[in-house]
C-alpha cells in the first residue's frame, strides 16, 4: 500500500512539475532595471509580399472543422487543459506582451484609450474624417462582389476612392453600427478604415467604362446605367438622396487579408503567431462587447504601405457592418450566443428534446426603433460570446488577455460612447439613447467579468517610499455600494528573485502603500539595497466577496522604475 | 516635439472635431503621457523585435510526434483546401449555396439518395427547370437505381391548374407477407413489381384554400417471380393470389376535394390539410379488377412551447371496395408505402383493401443558423399506430400495429432536403434515409414522379 501511494506522489509531483514548467518560464528570468519595451520593431523596410486571396469558403471549413479538430487532439493542449484545472492556462501566454503586461505598439495595434486619456471627440474622429466630396462627380470604378448586400465603389473629384455601402433591404439605418464599431475599434487601437454616414446624389453617379457586375449566380457581366439604376431604386424607389455607408480606401497597396493562425511567411516583420498576439486574441472580448460576430480572415486587410521611407505592412480590420445586433443581410438573432454551426449546442438541444429554450430564440429587437437590430444586454455573457464560427486566435484567449481587454472597453465612458454612437447619425433619437444605454450596459458587464478573474490593480508607480496604483474597478465605478479593501506585502529581492522573506500583509484603505510603515521597513532594513536591488509588492483587493487573486509587482530600489508585473 | 504636440492633441478636451487629421494614426502613434508615465517615441531601448516563446521540452516531445502522425491528414487537407477554393472560386459554389438559402433555382441538378433495408443504397438524379418553355412550366426529369436493383423513372410537368407525368418503377425484391393485419412475419415472400403509368391532374381553386382535382392515369402493374436472389418467392407460400403472374392495365380516374391551410414552410406550425378523393379503378380485362377507392386525410400542425416546437399529427383512412364478382390483384392493394408508412415496420409489410393510420410527430428546432424559421435542422419523435384491414370486423385494438422512433429532418424555405428516421415496432426496427416525409401534401401530383400506385 505505501509503495503504491508513492508511486502515485511520484507521478503527482512530475505532474505538476510539468504543469508548473510554462508558469515558471514566465516569471523566472532575472529581474532588468531596464526601460520598458512600448513599440514592436515590426516597420523595417521590407520587399512586397505576395497578395493572399484566401476564399470565404476555404476559411469557413478551416475555422469551422479542421482547426477545431486540431486544436482538440492537440497534444500541448490537452495536457494545458489538464493543467488549467490547477490554476494554468489552457495555451501558453500571449507573446507580445512588455514586462508590464501591455501591448507594444506595432504595425498591428496602437495604444489609445486604454493607456492614454483621449477626448470622446477624438473617439469621434477615429482615424480622420473622410467622406467623399458631396458635390462633385462619383465615378463607378467597381461594382461590389465580396459580401452579400449590394454596392460599389467610386472615385470621388478629389480622386479619393471609396467602398460605398447599403442598408439591408427591409433594414434602413441598422448599417450605422459599421460606423459606430470603427469609430470603437480604433479607439481601442486597431487599425480600421475612415468609414462614414453619406448621403448618395443619384444626379452625381457616373458610370466608368469596364465596370464589370457580379451577378447572383456567380456570372460576370458588364454593368450597365441600368443596372445602376437598379440597383439604386432597389435600396430606395423614392428620388432624391439615399443615405449610404462610405468607407475610404486604406492607403497603401493591398496584400490581403490576414490569417488568424500562425505567420505569412513573405513578411520578415512577422515574428510573432498572429494566435499568440494579444491583441487579437483581446480582440475576442472586445468583440463580444461590440457584438462583431463576423470576425474572419477576409474581414481583415494587410496594407503594404511606405512611412518615412520604411515600406512595411500594416494590418487592419475592415468591415464592421455585422456589430451591435446588426448584420450584412439584417439582424440575426443568434450570432454573438452561438457559432452558425455549434456542435456542443446542435448536441445539447438534441438531447434536451426541445424542453430548453435557448436565450438567443427570445431576443426581440427593441420595440418602435427600427435601426437597431438585436443588441441588448440581459443575455449578454462575457465569457460566452461566439462569433458567426470559431478563431483561431480567439480560442487562445486566456484571463490575462481578456483582463487587458477589459481595461481597454472600461476606459470607454459615456460620454466616450455618445461620441461614437454619434457617427451613426440615427434617425431616431430614442435609437441613439438605447445604443448607448446597451454598450455601457454590456461594457460594464464584460468588465466585471474580467476583473472578477484579474484583479484589476494597474498603472503602479513607486515615487519615493509611495507605492501608488489605480483600482480601475472602483474608479470606473463597476461596483457601486462596495468599499473595497487592499492589502499588500513586500519584500526585496535580488535579480534572481531570491528574498529573505516577505513582509505579512498590510491592510489598506486607499490604492497607496507606504513603505515607511513599520511592518514593511523592518523587512526591508533587512535586506540591504546593494544586494537587493529590487523591491517586490503583492497586492490583492477584496470588494466584500473575498480576496482577489494577486497582482505581483517588481521595482527598481535605486530607479523606482516598475520592472515588470505578474498576474 | 512631436511626442508634445500628440500629448496636447490627447489631453486637449477641445478639440476641432472638425478637423481634418492624417488618417489611421490619429489619434497618437501610441506616444505620450500615459497611465503608465510617459512613452518617448520608438527608441532603441523601447523598441524590440518580439518573437515567439519557444516550446517547452515537454511539449515539443508531444508535439512533433502528433506532427509526424498527423502529417498524411494534413496532406488530405491541403488536398481538400485546393478543391473547396476552386470550387468557391466558380459559379457552382453560389448555385449550390442557393439551394440552401430557400430561393428558386431556375434550373439543375439535385442528387436523390435514400437507403433502406428493402431497397438498399439508392442514388439518382433529378434535372428540373422552373421556367420550361420560357413560361411558368416546371420540368422535373428523374431517375434512380439502387443496390438491390430497383430502377426507377419519370418525367413530370407542371403549370398552373395542372399536371402530367410519366414514369417507370422496377422493383425485383417487392415483399408480400399475405393479405389482411394478422399476416406473420415468417412469411415473407417476394415478388418483382413493374409498373408504368402516364397520366395527368387538373386542379381548380374554389376558394381561398380549397381546391378540387381530377386525375386520370394508365396503370400498368406487374406482379411476377422475383430477381433471382429472393427468396421465397410469393408463388411457393402463397399459392394463388390474385394478379401474382400477371400484369395489371387499366385506366384510374379520380376527384378530390383538398382544404390546405398549412403555413408554407419546411417547419409549418400552423394550419392543416384535409383530403377527401374517390377513385374508380377500371381494368381493361376481367382479371385486372374494378373497383372504387375511398380516401380521407388530414394533418394539423400546432405549435407548442417555445419556439419552434410543434406537434405534427395526420390521419389517414382508405378502402377499396371491388366491383361485386372481381377481386383486388394484390398488387393494386392498399400497403405501407410511401407516404403512408408505419415507420416500425417494413414497406410494404401489411396489404389489404383498406389501410388506416395515426401519426403523432413532436419536432423540434436544433440548428438554425439564421433565424428559427430559417434553413436548419429540426429533430423529431415520433408514433404510428395503424392497421389494414379487409372488412369493419377487422378494425380492432388487437389488430392495431404500433411502432415509435425518432429523426432528424433538414429543410429551407424551399422544402424538405431529406431525412434520417429510425423506427421501432414490436416485431424490428427500421432505418430510413430520404427525401420525402410522411407529411407529405404532394399527393396525386404526377409532377414528382411518385408512383400512383396503389391509387392514394
Amino acid at each position: 500500500m505505501d509503495e503504491v501511494r508513492f508511486r502515485f506522489a511520484d507521478r503527482l509531483i512530475a505532474a505538476a512539475f510539468l504543469f508548473l514548467l510554462p508558469v515558471s518560464e514566465a516569471v523566472g528570468a532575472e529581474l532588468r532595471d531596464e526601460p520598458t519595451v512600448w513599440h514592436e520593431n515590426d516597420r523595417t523596410d521590407i520587399e512586397k509580399p505576395k497578395e493572399r486571396d484566401p476564399s470565404l469558403a476555404w476559411d469557413v471549413t478551416q475555422e469551422n472543422v479542421f482547426r477545431p479538430i486540431g486544436r482538440f487532439f492537440h497534444p500541448g493542449r490537452i495536457v494545458r487543459w489538464v493543467g488549467s484545472g490547477f490554476g494554468g492556462d489552457h495555451v501558453p501566454p500571449a507573446t507580445n506582451v512588455n514586462k508590464l503586461d501591455e501591448v507594444p505598439n506595432s504595425s498591428w495595434f496602437t495604444n489609445r484609450i486604454g493607456l492614454f486619456p483621449v477626448s470622446p471627440e477624438m473617439v469621434a474622429l477615429g482615424p480622420g474624417r473622410g467622406e467623399p466630396d458631396p458635390d462633385g462627380t462619383w465615378t463607378v470604378i467597381r461594382a461590389k462582389s465580396e459580401g452579400v448586400t449590394p454596392g460599389f465603389t467610386i472615385r470621388d473629384a478629389r480622386g479619393d476612392v471609396y467602398l460605398i455601402k447599403f442598408d439591408p433591404p427591409d433594414f434602413p439605418g441598422t448599417s450605422s453600427a459599421a460606423i459606430i464599431s470603427g469609430k470603437i475599434l480604433h479607439a481601442c487601437g486597431f487599425n480600421v478604415p475612415v468609414d462614414g454616414v453619406v448621403e448618395l446624389k443619384r444626379e452625381n453617379l457616373v458610370l466608368d467604362e469596364g465596370v464589370k457586375i457580379t451577378l447572383k449566380d456567380g456570372t460576370k457581366r458588364l454593368m450597365t446605367t441600368d443596372d445602376l439604376s437598379a440597383l439604386l431604386d432597389s435600396m430606395s424607389p423614392e428620388p432624391g438622396p439615399i443615405r449610404a455607408i462610405a468607407s475610404k480606401y486604406l492607403s497603401g497597396k493591398p496584400v490581403g487579408p490576414f490569417d488568424w493562425l500562425h505567420r505569412r511567411k513573405d513578411d520578415p516583420n512577422d515574428h510573432v503567431d498572429h494566435e499568440e498576439r494579444r491583441e487579437l486574441r483581446g480582440l475576442r472580448a472586445i468583440a463580444g462587447w461590440i457584438n462583431h460576430f463576423d470576425v474572419k480572415q477576409l474581414n481583415t486587410l494587410d496594407m503594404y504601405v511606405e512611412v518615412d521611407g520604411q515600406r512595411f505592412v500594416r494590418h487592419h480590420l475592415i468591415d464592421f457592418a455585422s456589430t451591435l445586433g446588426g448584420g450584412a443581410t439584417g439582424p440575426k438573432a443568434p450570432f454573438g450566443y452561438e457559432y452558425a454551426f455549434d456542435g456542443m449546442a446542435i448536441l445539447g438541444r438534441s438531447f434536451a428534446l426541445g424542453f430548453h429554450e435557448d436565450p438567443w430564440r427570445r431576443l426581440e429587437r427593441p420595440p418602435g426603433l427600427d435601426e437597431i437590430g438585436y443588441f441588448e444586454s440581459t443575455q449578454y455573457r462575457p465569457q460566452k460570446t461566439k462569433g458567426q464560427y470559431p478563431n483561431s486566435a480567439f480560442a487562445n484567449l486566456t484571463d490575462r488577455d481578456g483582463y487587458w481587454a477589459a481595461k481597454i472597453i472600461s476606459a470607454f465612458t459615456d460620454e466616450h460612447l455618445r461620441a461614437a454612437v454619434a457617427t451613426g447619425k440615427y434617425q431616431n433619437p430614442k435609437a441613439e439613447a438605447y445604443m448607448i444605454r446597451m454598450l455601457g450596459e454590456r461594457r460594464d458587464k464584460a468588465a466585471r467579468y474580467w476583473f472578477g478573474r484579474v484583479a484589476p490593480l494597474d498603472f503602479f508607480s513607486l515615487d519615493g517610499s509611495t507605492l501608488e496604483f489605480h483600482d480601475l474597478g472602483e474608479e470606473r465605478e463597476l461596483y457601486p455600494g462596495t468599499t473595497p479593501r487592499y492589502r499588500a506585502r513586500v519584500t526585496a529581492m535580488k535579480a534572481d528573485r531570491d528574498d529573505q522573506g516577505w513582509s505579512d500583509w498590510v491592510e489598506l484603505e486607499s490604492p497607496r502603500l507606504d513603505l515607511d510603515d513599520p511592518e514593511i521597513r523592518a523587512v526591508l532594513d533587512a535586506s540591504p539595497a546593494s544586494e537587493y536591488s529590487f523591491l517586490a509588492f503583492r497586492l490583492q483587493v477584496n470588494r466584500g466577496t473575498g480576496w482577489s487573486n494577486r497582482v505581483t509587482v517588481f521595482a527598481s530600489r535605486e530607479s523606482r522604475r516598475i520592472v515588470e508585473l505578474v498576474r | 516635439m512631436v511626442s508634445v504636440l500628440l500629448a496636447i492633441l490627447i489631453l486637449a478636451p477641445a478639440v476641432d472635431s472638425q478637423t481634418t487629421s492624417s488618417p489611421e494614426d490619429t489619434p497618437g502613434d501610441g506616444s505620450g503621457n500615459s497611465y503608465w508615465g510617459l512613452i518617448a517615441s520608438p527608441t532603441d531601448s523601447t523598441t524590440a523585435t518580439l518573437e515567439n516563446l519557444s516550446m517547452p521540452v515537454w511539449e515539443a516531445a508531444l508535439v512533433w510526434p502528433f506532427r509526424v502522425i498527423t502529417f498524411p491528414i494534413k496532406a488530405v487537407g491541403l488536398g481538400l483546401a485546393a478543391g473547396i477554393d476552386a470550387l468557391a472560386k466558380s459559379s457552382l459554389y453560389s448555385r449550390i449555396a442557393m439551394l440552401f438559402s430557400g430561393q428558386e433555382v431556375p434550373v439543375g441538378v439535385s442528387p436523390i439518395f435514400s437507403a433502406s433495408s428493402l431497397s438498399g443504397i439508392g442514388l439518382g438524379l433529378t434535372f428540373f427547370h422552373n421556367h420550361f418553355t420560357g413560361q411558368d412550366t416546371r420540368l422535373r426529369i428523374s431517375g434512380k437505381i439502387s443496390t438491390r436493383g430497383s430502377r426507377r423513372f419519370s418525367i413530370g410537368m407542371a403549370r398552373q391548374g395542372w399536371e402530367a407525368g410519366i414514369g417507370y418503377r422496377y422493383k425485383p425484391n417487392a415483399r408480400f407477407f399475405g393479405v389482411g393485419p394478422n399476416t406473420r412475419e415468417e412469411d415473407q415472400s417476394f415478388y418483382t413489381l413493374e409498373q408504368s403509368w402516364a397520366g395527368g391532374t387538373v386542379y381548380m381553386s374554389v376558394m381561398d384554400d380549397l381546391e378540387i382535382s381530377a386525375d386520370g392515369v394508365y396503370l400498368g402493374v406487374g406482379a411476377r417471380e422475383p430477381g433471382d436472389e429472393f427468396s421465397p418467392s410469393v408463388s411457393e407460400l402463397f399459392p394463388v393470389e390474385p394478379g401474382f403472374d400477371l400484369t395489371v392495365d387499366g385506366l384510374s380516374l379520380s376527384g378530390a376535394i383538398t382544404h390546405d391551410t398549412v403555413e408554407p414552410s419546411v417547419r409549418p406550425q400552423r394550419g392543416g390539410y384535409q383530403r377527401l378523393m374517390l377513385a374508380r379503378f377500371l381494368g381493361f380485362e376481367e382479371e385486372d379488377g374494378n373497383f372504387w377507392t375511398y380516401r380521407a386525410e388530414f394533418q394539423q400542425f400546432a405549435p407548442l412551447w417555445f419556439t419552434g416546437r410543434s406537434l405534427a399529427l395526420r390521419g389517414m383512412f382508405s378502402w377499396m371496395k371491388p366491383r361485386p364478382g372481381t377481386v383486388i390483384p394484390i398488387q393494386m392493394m392498399m400497403t405501407n408505402d410511401e407516404p403512408d408508412l408505419l415507420r416500425g415496420f417494413q414497406d410494404f409489410r401489411w396489404r389489404d383493401q383498406g389501410l388506416m393510420i395515426g401519426t403523432v410527430e413532436y419536432r423540434w428546432p436544433i440548428w438554425n443558423p439564421t433565424e428559427a424559421y430559417g434553413f436548419g435542422v429540426d429533430a423529431f419523435l415520433f408514433g404510428d399506430v395503424g392497421q389494414v384491414f379487409g372488412s369493419s370486423g377487422e378494425i380492432a385494438m388487437r389488430n392495431l400495429t404500433f411502432s415509435g422512433g425518432g429523426g432528424f429532418r433538414a429543410g429551407s424555405a424551399g422544402g424538405l432536403f431529406g431525412l434520417f428516421e429510425v423506427g421501432w415496432s414490436d416485431e424490428e426496427y427500421q432505418i430510413r434515409l430520404s427525401g420525402t416525409q410522411v407529411f407529405d401534401t404532394a399527393i396525386g401530383r404526377r409532377l414528382n414522379g411518385r408512383s400512383p400506385v396503389p391509387v392514394r
